[in-house]
């Protein structure tokens, strides 16, 4: 079926900064320093690189399907055995990552805000503020997710206190290009994981006016150069600040970064920064559940409010079945997952559909 | 039984004869129901009227003198009335003598009468507005009469694209509503639905500018609101010029403007009167001290039970010393701090004004201090409790500000239990709220949700007027030329 509401190229610009920002900032700069060294800067740059590329061949895709989502054209082709098949294996894919974020975000929140909270409890705030924000029209949706930059701007202000601190040496950087390329390229599928949501635009393609048009892609490009460019500032940042052998044993540098910083009226902005954070790790939230709803009640044909009560409630019973049961599961596939969903399948579908000449059926043009 | 009654009274008055009589018992034989019969010029003229809705005056020197002195049969051009029409139906003329005319029929042809304005008018002379004071601005007031409202935006808004729709609303007591907008201005799509939502009332009675405000507005379950009321033609007129739309309830001194997006409710007509410098920084005051009323006792009741390592160690020692005497906990304490006010603002609101100045010295200064000294809540708390209030007593509109305290509340509850996190959570969930308000189909949280940078610059700041070259999305197809300071190119010198 086409979707009939139409978003434009800068709606599409938020939506997928605020998909893309999410709990992956935090651990960054520890899992490239895993991999790359202090070169895990460029690391991320080549990945940026690397995704703008993706995002082309999506664009691709997408424009051969106007106004059909992934989980539409998906059955036009692959037909509609298999594409039903894909569309099932998606939506597992994003309850995966959401149930990933919500594992994460509550399990840092635990550990730096509320030590004495009960896990349940706050898996059980994100679940209601997921079924709150999901349940919407995806107008509504949209334009919730176009505020929050502001926030994400007012984040990137507060990491300018940390230059008053007096530990600032710019030598851990160098020696550039010190890992070897091989290991540079290496990591690169480590530093993918910040970069996920962007396969998202597979769905929210299908809503962009005159999606022919180099204009649309812009938006595209536009927030994926963004959000190269912030992790990029937030990994040298913790580079420069902390010393190889402190990054290796502490998992949020760049928390720890802010906790040990003060200003004359406040203490301890790390608190502050992670309750703010809370607002862009939301969105994510809110974006990935509207999206797998959508897919939902096109799959088993229910309506969108049903199907984002049936997704949340399967993210909540989940999380906190892998969560007490200490499954790190998710975190070791993670990137095999994202390098699969993100990347592999689009690929094949772009191929199939440029080789077996597919286009958007006649039967869709009926609905 | 009451509303078979009213069925065979309809019934009666949809009849097509008029008759003398058929309105005399329509209209249940009320005593102020006056008629006299004229003779003159060998006819008999039976005038109909509602004494107490008659200007005397007016009835006696301009229908009955000249209607006794008339020479020839020609009623329309003896008559020195403003207006006249003809009415051929007992419900067209009842309607006429409920609004004050007086009914004129020809004896031997009861088929057609004519209906005489003759309405008294008993307007209060046009005043300053008691609430939306200003420092600079006009100083004229809505009234409680219609004609004179519409009197008084036109005579600030001269246009000849100033419309005006008049609708007779209510069914058992009936109320003139007009809408007014500026043709070629105003966004066709919101007049269409504004005259479509007024069509569909069917209220009884309409008592004030509330009850159709019920009625049309998008959202109930909100505690914001999406209508501006506002009692200055100024502020009328110059929404008007931006695109919207103003609705006039006689009998009432509030005039309804709509569709009203979040940011209308921290302009005033004051911002407009200064310089821009001026006007943005009292409108950036505005909106962050709303911000503070809204969390600043939420952020208090975080930072002191839950996050005393992010406040200075020098300010933790003071604030200590005070809050050991207080039994309570800082969310108990806050809200009895709050709950005191909220009556103290009752309470002045019905208080005669020279009891008031007594009241405030006994309420605020002995109540608050005692308080303190009483251990019952501590000096940080009061102090974050009139800060907050001060901050609501800011905002220029009174619907507005009472937001504050829907929401601040449960704000506080959840700082209560989860800290910073609790904020950010009920943050969250009002931005969630926000993003689904429409108002006539306008985006309420407009230049923030869904973000629009170019919209900024007559929200949160006022750029000068000759910069404000589109008005506002309501009115797509209205601009105004660029070329007021032109003058400065021309005078200007060469640096040499």
């Amino acid at each position: 079926m086409k979707v009939k509401s139409r978003i434009s190229s800068e709606n599409l610009f938020f939506v997928l900064v605020q998909t893309m920002m999410g709990v992956g900032l935090l651990t960054l700069p520890h899992q490239t320093h895993h991999a790359a060294g202090s070169d895990g800067w460029i690391s991320i740059l080549i990945t940026g690189f690397f995704i703008q590329l993706i995002v082309l061949l999506i664009w691709l895709l997408c424009i051969k399907f106007p106004n059909l989502t992934l989980f539409d054209f998906s059955k036009v082709i692959l037909g509609k055995m298999l594409g039903t098949v894909l569309n099932f294996i998606y939506i597992i894919y994003l309850l995966t990552m959401i149930c990933y974020i919500f594992i994460v975000y509550a399990d840092i929140l635990k550990r730096w805000i509320l030590p004495e909270t009960p896990v349940w409890v706050l898996f059980l705030i994100e679940f209601v503020l997921l079924i709150y924000g999901s349940i919407c029209k995806i107008k509504n949706m949209i334009s919730l997710l176009s505020f929050p930059f502001i926030f994400i701007l007012f984040l990137f202000f507060i990491t300018f206190f940390v230059y008053g601190d007096s530990s600032i040496d710019v030598r851990y950087l160098f020696p550039i290009g010190s890992s070897g390329g091989w290991n540079i390229l290496k990591s690169t599928s480590d530093s993918m994981i910040p970069f996920i949501g962007f396969e998202t635009l597979l769905i929210y393609f299908a809503f962009i006016k005159q999606s022919k048009t180099i204009s649309a892609l812009k938006g595209v490009f536009l927030a994926v150069l963004f959000v190269t460019i912030f992790l990029t500032y937030i990994v040298i940042l913790s580079t420069v600040m902390l010393s190889p052998e402190e990054i290796k044993i502490t998992p949020e540098p760049v928390l720890y970064i802010l906790s040990a910083m003060e200003i004359r009226i406040l203490s301890r902005l790390d608190l502050i920064f992670l309750s703010f954070w809370g607002l862009i790790v939301f969105t994510t939230i809110i974006s990935y559940s509207f999206s797998v709803s959508m897919g939902i009640s096109k799959l088993i044909r229910i309506k969108h409010n049903f199907a984002v009560i049936l997704s949340g409630t399967f993210v909540l019973i989940v999380s906190i079945i892998f969560y007490y049961m200490e499954i790190t599961l998710l975190e070791k596939w993670l990137k095999h997952l994202s390098l699969i969903f993100g990347i592999i399948i689009p690929i094949l579908l772009l191929l199939i559909t440029i080789i077996f000449k597919r286009e958007a059926a006649s039967t869709y043009e009926k609905n | 039984m009451r509303l078979k009654r009213n069925k065979s009274k309809k019934s009666l008055i949809n009849q097509a004869n008029l008759s003398i009589e058929n309105i005399k018992s329509q209209l249940n034989h009320t005593s102020d129901l006056k008629d006299r019969e004229i003779h003159s010029n060998n006819q008999i003229y039976i005038i109909l009227y509602i004494n107490s809705l008659v200007d005397q005056e007016k009835l006696e020197s301009k229908i009955i003198k000249p209607l006794t002195k008339m020479e020839n049969n020609n009623i329309l051009n003896e008559l020195y009335s403003q207006e006249i029409s003809t009415a051929r139906s007992n419900k067209i003329a009842i309607n006429g003598l409920l609004d004050g005319y007086c009914l004129l029929i020809k004896k031997g042809r009861n088929s057609e009468g004519f209906l005489l304005k003759t309405t008294a008018s008993t307007d209060r002379e046009v005043s300053e507005p008691k609430i939306e004071k200003t420092i600079l601005g006009a100083k004229v007031g809505f009234v409680e009469s219609l004609d004179k409202n519409i009197f008084l935006l036109r005579t600030v808004t001269k246009s000849p694209d100033f419309t005006v729709k008049t609708y007779t609303l209510g069914s058992s007591t009936t109320t003139n509503v007009s809408l007014i907008y500026l043709d070629h201005v105003t966004d066709p799509e919101i007049i269409k639905k504004v005259e479509q939502r007024i069509k569909s009332i069917t209220l009884d009675s309409i008592q004030s500018a509330g009850d159709i405000q019920d009625c049309i507005e998008d959202h109930t379950v909100t505690p914001f609101p999406q209508l501006l009321l506002t009692e200055r033609p100024d502020r009328a007129s110059a929404n008007l010029k931006d695109g919207s739309v103003a609705l006039i309830i006689d009998g009432s001194p509030t005039v309804i403007i709509l569709p009203a997006t979040f940011m209308t409710f921290f302009q005033t007509p004051d911002d407009y009167i200064t310089r821009w410098w001026l006007g943005s920084f009292f409108r950036f005051i505005r909106l962050f001290s709303y911000i503070i009323a809204l969390i600043l006792p939420a952020l208090y009741i975080a930072f002191v039970s839950f996050h005393y390592e992010v406040i200075p160690l020098e300010l933790v020692y003071s604030l200590q010393s005070s809050l050991s005497y207080v039994p309570f906990r800082p969310f108990i304490e806050l809200m009895i701090m709050q709950l005191s006010l909220e009556l103290l603002r009752e309470a002045s609101i019905r208080l005669p004004p020279s009891v008031a100045a007594t009241f405030g010295i006994v309420g605020g200064l002995v109540v608050g201090t005692a308080m303190v000294e009483a251990g019952i809540v501590s000096y940080g708390g009061l102090i974050v409790v009139a800060i907050t209030s001060v901050s609501s007593f800011v905002q220029p509109n009174l619907e507005m500000s009472s937001s504050i305290r829907i929401l601040g509340f449960p704000l506080m509850l959840l700082a209560a239990t989860f800290g910073f996190f609790g904020i950010v959570i009920g943050v969250l969930c009002v931005l969630i709220h926000l993003s689904r308000l429409t108002s006539f189909g306008v985006p309420y949280f407009s230049p923030f949700v869904p973000l629009n940078i170019k919209d900024f610059k007559d929200t949160i700041i006022r750029v000068p007027s000759w910069m404000i070259y589109k008005h506002s999305k309501n009115s797509p197809h209205y601009k105004q030329e660029k070329r007021s300071r032109k003058w400065k190119l021309d005078e200007s010198e060469e640096p040499y």
